[in-house]
């Protein structure tokens, strides 16, 4: 199996999970209630900020378009 | 309303510009350090690297809406499974067809202008989003 299909099973995984925190509130949170739970503390934030900030230097700055 | 749709051209024209830039050029570091270091920036002023602002927890409190370890676990074991499959690509060479990692798989949607914007825009939104919320606490705080 193709681990392209993994990520992409991953990311249909995460989508669930968001459904089911918006329709079960009380068993599952969703992503913006996780991500505030670690923003609660200060190195929560700063963890954030540079995740953010690395997803962005990766993905635009130093990205590589694939051949073939 | 209208500050919003302002916001969202100015974002949107950011993207389109930060996509149509080479990578790995300086223009593209620089373009995508400017908004990093505003965002940074802005956090502090807003307070939100403070530790004598105990509101700002309060309010991520609030936002979080009673999460606690067993309601974000499934969020933990996407994030795990995630971490184990970079690791696995990143010991195969990062470059294998068989076990590629999350860059790798990314980079095919990054290949089309539009496609790079449409993630860039993504990218700015998620960095702002949070400075709103900040902004309207330290307005209040200021009332």
């Amino acid at each position: 199996m193709n681990a392209t299909a993994i990520w992409i099973s991953l990311l249909v995984v995460a989508a669930l999970i968001e459904v089911l925190g918006r329709l079960r509130p009380t068993s599952v949170s969703t992503l913006s209630q996780a991500t505030s739970m670690m923003a609660r503390r200060i190195s929560g934030r700063i963890v954030l900020i540079l995740f953010w900030v690395f997803v962005g230097f990766h993905l635009f700055a130093r990205y590589t378009i694939p051949h073939g | 309303m209208k500050r919003a749709i302002v916001a969202v051209a100015l974002l949107a024209g950011y993207a389109w510009a930060t996509a149509g830039v080479k990578p790995f050029s300086t223009v593209s570091y620089v373009l995508v350090a400017i908004p990093s270091v505003a965002t940074v920036l802005a956090c502090v002023a807003l307070g939100g690297l403070s530790p004598r602002r105990p509101e700002i927890s309060a309010y991520y409190l609030r936002k979080a809406g009673g999460a606690s370890l067993p309601t974000v676990a499934p969020w933990i074991a996407v994030l795990s499974a995630a971490v184990v499959l970079e690791a696995v690509g990143l010991l195969l060479g990062g470059r294998s067809a068989s076990v590629p990692t999350l860059s790798t798989t990314v980079d095919h949607l990054l290949a089309v202008r539009w496609e790079r914007c449409l993630l860039c825009f993504a990218w700015l939104r998620v960095g702002v989003i949070p400075l709103i919320g900040l902004r309207r606490l330290s307005q209040a705080r200021d009332l």
